[in-house]
């Protein structure tokens, strides 16, 4: 392992005990203060979607994201808005560290035997587990930053296409026939809706 | 495993449940008394639409019959309604019964579709019209096309935005049963009647349709895919530790604990599990998924509406009684919805006052099934009471109460 990757972006968490120095994995102890503001923490982002435990899993979260993503493509911005909707919680604070159960398992266990010494925390901890600790890490960062690119996504898109339709909705409902002339009158929904006989099929 | 530290009273768990069915029922039947009190308004009430579908197969109503006449053809009408629902539900059985759960998930997906795009799309035509509102067709048909699939994506996908799917589920109710209301005076008003006792019929039974259909599902342990609104469960947060969740579950049949391994410091849940004998056990579910524990009660209403010149309100819609779902939240059947639009709609155009009366022994028959409903823990009709009910206080209103509050209000008595 490099020194990046023993080096976790210090932003990911809100437990400084967890900020890697290059040395060593832990230089400093946790107090209960840190632990509960980052079980706070944790717990904000704790649900992927806005329907909390009822709704998906962080692990079904991104490649459901993706679809809706692009199924947006075909002409349909409301999918994006869905996909916003739905994904709220992730939007809102797309930094803040999710909650995936090993992740904090390691983080505890690790915080919690840092009232010994560092050797012995290095001699306790297994070299496989900081390996899988770190990897898993990196790969829920880089999974999270996904699901948040998705979602800036859907919502820029969302809104490029409200802007587009509105505009021209309003242009043409406000202008009217002095803006359009004869044409206002080919176009207008009540008029199509009678010269096709839409409304008679009830 | 964590307590509750302050148990939530009954006004706080029941009243919620209650109030997260009735909410959505309510915001049904105002849409539709909307629709009817705006499209409506002009024309009279007595059924002058010539309206061709399979409910007015049998007898056309004229105005100038005679009640005998008018209630003959009812009758007849209803007759041969409730013979193709029947008909159609036992069909639904069979491919049930053969494993065609993926055609029955396809089908209402395209009734969603034709539902929400042809009927919505001819109703927002109409109010249209109605305002004079200037839209054209471009934005028009953009709008129709993102409202319709992503309709038909919330009731075929099972993991949508709840309140989308709910939304939408509300919508299609209130899109069928407007058209319902179209169906001529004396038509509507048996056929509400007839079906109320067909649902009675269907699920209590031994050899109802929707009987055999839940029983099937309970069997395989499995969810009859079908049109149906399942509300929020009512779900209790454990204070300090932040994401402990508790819900409540019922479950029918053998009731068997499911112990699952609990990981993660937040993620403890526990359920209570009931079987059908009042047997309690207590389990650990991790993180709030529903464990595909089965859906014990579920009964099923099918109907079928064609329209004989356009097969475009031909829908299959599979709708269900009352029943408890899966994570403990009150399922029902979207019919129940529709049925209880009807029957307010059909109140609306006679007068508001028949609305009030009629809306209120709705919900007092909502409310009087879901007792029932926690009393028996069984699958239950929603019809029959609630629209026996709303009958009767619509034919009180309208022929007692009326006069009454009208010769106080006239003679400045009262009012």
């Amino acid at each position: 392992m490099d020194d990046d990757s023993r080096n976790p972006p210090a932003d990911s968490y809100t437990n400084p005990t967890a900020a890697a120095a290059p040395t060593s994995i832990l230089p400093t102890t946790t107090t209960t203060e840190d632990t509960s503001s980052s079980r706070r923490r944790f717990g904000r982002a704790e649900w992927p979607t806005i329907d909390g435990p009822l709704g998906l899993s962080h692990e079904d979260s991104l490649p459901y994201a993706r679809r809706f993503f692009k199924l947006g493509f075909l002409c349909l911005p409301f999918l994006w808005a869905v996909n916003c909707f739905y994904f709220w919680p992730v939007l809102r604070h797309p930094n803040s560290h999710h909650s995936h159960p090993d992740l904090r398992r390691c983080i505890e266990r690790i915080s919690c035997s840092m009232f010994v010494s560092t050797d012995d925390v290095i001699a306790h901890i297994d070299n496989l587990e900081i390996l899988d600790f770190l990897a898993i890490h990196i790969f829920e960062i880089l999974k999270r930053r996904l699901l948040s690119a998705d979602l800036f996504g859907s919502a820029i898109g969302f809104l490029l296409f409200t802007a587009i339709l509105s505009s021209w909705a309003l242009t043409f409902g406000i202008g009217g026939e002095r803006l359009f002339g004869h044409v206002w009158q080919e176009l207008v929904m009540y008029n199509v809706a009678d010269k096709y006989g839409l409304t008679g099929w009830m | 495993m964590e307590e509750n530290p302050r148990p939530r009273t009954i006004l706080e768990t029941c009243g919620e449940e209650i109030i997260r069915i009735v909410t959505p029922v309510s915001i049904c039947m105002l849409s539709v008394v909307i629709l009817v009190s705006i499209l409506n308004g002009g024309s009279s009430s007595s059924g002058d639409l010539p309206i061709s579908s399979m409910a007015t197969i049998a007898y056309t109503e004229n105005s100038s019959d005679s009640i005998w006449d008018k209630l003959k053809g009812a009758l007849l009408n209803s007759l041969v309604f409730v013979a193709v629902v029947t008909a159609v539900t036992f069909l639904l059985v069979l491919l049930f019964y053969l494993g065609c759960t993926k055609f029955l998930k396809y089908y209402m997906g395209f009734s969603a579709f034709l539902v929400l795009g042809f009927m919505g799309g001819e109703i927002s035509l109409l109010l249209i019209q109605s305002f004079s509102f200037p839209v054209d067709c471009i934005t028009f048909a953009i709008v129709l096309f993102n409202f319709t699939v992503v309709g038909v994506l919330a009731v075929f996908m099972s993991k949508m935005a709840l309140f989308v799917t709910q939304a939408y589920l509300v919508v299609i109710g209130v899109l069928v049963a407007y058209w319902f209301t179209l169906l001529p005076e004396w038509t509507t008003w048996v056929l509400l009647v007839a079906m109320a006792l067909y649902d009675l019929a269907a699920v209590l039974l031994p050899g109802g349709p929707l009987r055999l259909l839940v029983e099937l599902a309970m069997s395989r342990e499995e969810d009859i895919p079908a049109l149906v609104y399942e509300a929020r469960p009512v779900i209790n947060d454990s204070g300090p530790s932040g994401g402990a969740v508790q819900r409540r579950v019922w479950r029918e049949g053998r009731g068997r604990p499911v112990m699952n391994e609990n990981e993660g410091i937040r993620s403890n849940t526990r359920t209570v599990l009931a079987s059908g004998e009042n047997e309690r056990d207590y389990v650990n579910a991790e993180e709030g998924r529903a464990d595909e524990l089965a859906v014990p009660l579920i009964q099923h209403v099918n109907i079928r509406m064609n329209s004989t010149e356009d097969n475009v309100p031909s829908d299959d819609l599979v709708l269900e009684g009352i029943g408890l779902g899966s994570s403990g939240a009150i399922k029902l059947g979207l019919g129940d919805f529709i049925f209880y639009s009807v029957l307010v709609g059909r109140a609306a155009m006679y007068d508001y006052m028949t609305v009030y009366a009629c809306y209120l022994a709705i919900i007092a028959g909502l409310g009087i099934t879901l007792m029932l409903l926690a009393f028996y823990r069984k699958a239950l009709p929603a019809l029959p009471v609630s629209i026996l009910l709303g009958v009767l206080f619509y034919l009180l209103t309208r022929l007692l109460l009326e006069v009454f509050v009208v010769q106080c209000s006239m003679n400045l008595l009262m009012f």
